[in-house]
């Protein structure tokens, strides 16, 4: 069965932004919404500044808080490791908005649906941030096949997960420096 | 004229305000509220913690007299319980106005997500509704038996679903200033502090206007309640600020400042805490007679207090930015305003609990048994009976 995940290599980046782009241009998004963003870190003190970018999304959690939060099962997560969002169960409480440490979710307006990445799920493709960046940041597959790229990627070098002190065990790895 | 039609007619302009804001929330939706992606639980949330939260104070304060049979409060019971079912029906009326997709609803049935706040926010408030309607059916039958049962009952129901309100909020690790066991006993003392100053607010008018048989006025005691409850809630509040600061808690610690020196100061310091707890408390204990219109100002600062108190939890909660990705960011706190409509939802909630009492005072035979006339002379200097 496979299981997905996404090792983004954050130093790679340059913040152009086409990752947010072709994600809106994907889900046919209006420009507030996006399932991606980019957050900019000033790190140092003067004159030893320097500014890193790294590309935030829904991190597919094992132990997602907003699958546990959400009163009607709405969200859930499938075999395949991919977090969704059923709509015609959601009531709209936001529940899920306030439970994620990411700060993942972005509000459907229209639908009043709290919205996130789905990893292109059902798309039958690679993800759109995936395949546009000009920089290869972000790697995506299965890591349950040995011979995938991330697979090999994810045991050759070392990596890190966003606040996992939190408990949330996100599926998205990221590159150490 | 009636005396009670001034009251209407203010309940009615009430109303017709809040009907705009829901109209204005109807047709907009989500930007008719100040809420978004970066805060996205605002002002209709905490009208909601506030009206459910005083429902669940009005209970308790009613079982003094039902469940502990504490003679002094004998005379509020009905009022309490009927008050009580009012503020939660408005508190629903505020949350489903807020809920995207309300009608929804009927999956928490169909695929209940036991692990969720919020499905026992459902399941104990509704459980509490049915059980406080019980309750003041036979309290108003003189069942004397069932109304012993129920209000036991209705009792625990009300404090689990107040101590689970609290939860929805503690439950959350993403949001270290909610996080933690004592919101739960938190919503539970400034729930009843709640119930007293609306309680205090009530009987001041009803023994001015004579509608409440005369016995020796509740108010002062409902004050002294109210005292002990502001007293309680001011240490809370000290601590849960001083906890916050101390050792600066990366989430804690921004939320404690946004309070004491930061975007929501105002709130925190003049309404919070001035308005809600030190004035009152100060009023109260410094009196050397309390008078029952003494208390009454005291509970009308205490309620706008508590309003704020529900609003500042709210907010000072979620405009911290998530600390992600550790560094220097430029954002400090993220911008919340409430918007029109949100407010008119208060002021209309406020006018939907107002007619609904009266019509439930003039339907209802609410009437408690005399237990103590009250001299002239006391009457006199309370400025009641008048």
């Amino acid at each position: 069965m496979a299981k997905f995940a996404m090792l983004i290599d954050a130093s790679r980046c340059t913040g152009c932004g086409a990752c947010r782009m072709a994600c809106q241009m994907q889900w046919q998004l209006p420009p507030e919404m996006s399932f991606n963003r980019l957050e900019f870190r000033e790190r140092g003190t003067y004159p030893m500044v320097k500014q890193e970018i790294t590309p935030v999304q829904c991190m597919h959690c094992d132990n997602a808080p907003c699958i546990h939060v959400c009163p009607t099962r709405a969200t859930y997560k499938r075999s395949d490791g991919i977090v969704l969002v059923n709509h015609k169960k959601c009531i709209g409480c936001k529940y899920c908005m306030t439970a994620c440490p990411y700060g993942a979710r972005t509000l459907d307006k229209k639908k009043h649906i709290p919205e996130k990445c789905k990893f292109c799920a059902d798309l039958e493709q690679i993800p759109a941030c995936v395949t546009t960046c000009m920089c290869e940041v972000r790697a995506f597959g299965d890591v349950d096949d040995p011979n995938s790229k991330i697979s090999k990627m994810l045991a050759t070098n070392g990596v890190y997960q966003l606040l996992s002190e939190k408990g949330t065990k996100p599926r998205i790895y990221y590159l150490r420096k | 004229m009636r005396q009670a039609n001034k009251w209407i007619v203010l309940a009615g302009i009430a109303m017709v305000i809040g009907l705009a804001g829901a109209v204005n929330i109807i047709i907009v939706g989500e930007d008719a509220m100040g809420t978004t992606d970066l805060v996205p639980w605002g002002t209709m949330i905490a009208i909601y913690e506030f009206f459910a939260a005083s429902s669940v104070g009005l209970t308790i304060i009613a079982s003094f007299w039902y469940v502990f049979r504490l003679e002094a409060f004998q005379v509020i019971g009905k009022r309490a319980l009927t008050l009580a079912v009012i503020s939660l029906l408005c508190g629903f009326g505020a949350i489903g106005l807020e809920l995207g997709n309300p009608f929804n609803m009927f999956w928490i049935l169909l695929t209940p997500n036991f692990a969720s706040g919020i499905f026992w926010m459902g399941a104990l408030y509704s459980l509490y509704l049915a059980l406080l309607v019980v309750t003041l059916f036979n309290v108003l039958k003189g069942n004397e038996e069932r109304v012993k049962f129920f209000s036991k009952l209705t009792l625990v129901a009300a404090i689990s679903a107040v101590g689970n309100l609290g939860s929805v909020f503690g439950n959350l690790l993403a949001r270290p200033f909610w996080h933690g066991p004592a919101l739960s006993i938190y919503f539970i003392i400034s729930a009843i502090l709640s119930g007293a100053a609306i309680l205090a607010i009530v009987f001041y008018l009803l023994e001015k206007k004579q509608t409440v048989a005369i016995h020796k006025s509740i108010v002062p005691i409902l004050g002294k309640l109210m005292a002990l409850f502001a007293a309680i809630v001011m240490v809370f509040t000290f601590w849960k600020v001083v906890n916050g600061l101390y050792g600066g808690i990366p989430g804690k610690f921004e939320a404690a400042k946004a309070l004491v020196a930061g975007p929501l100061s105002f709130n925190f310091w003049i309404m919070e805490v001035a308005l809600g707890m030190v004035i009152p408390f100060t009023l109260i204990i410094t009196a050397r007679v309390l008078t029952p219109v003494r208390v009454f100002y005291a509970a009308v600062m205490c309620i706008v207090g508590i309003f704020f108190m529900r609003y500042d939890l709210v907010a000072s909660g979620q405009i911290v930015p998530l600390k992600v990705v550790e560094g220097l960011k430029e954002v400090v706190f993220y911008n919340y305003q409430t918007l029109w409509a949100e407010w008119a939802i208060l002021i209309g909630a406020i006018g939907l609990m107002t007619l609904l009492y009266i019509l439930a005072e003039e339907k209802l035979p609410l009437d408690g048994p005399i237990t103590e006339l009250i001299s002239e002379e006391t009457a006199k200097a309370a400025g009641v009976g008048k």
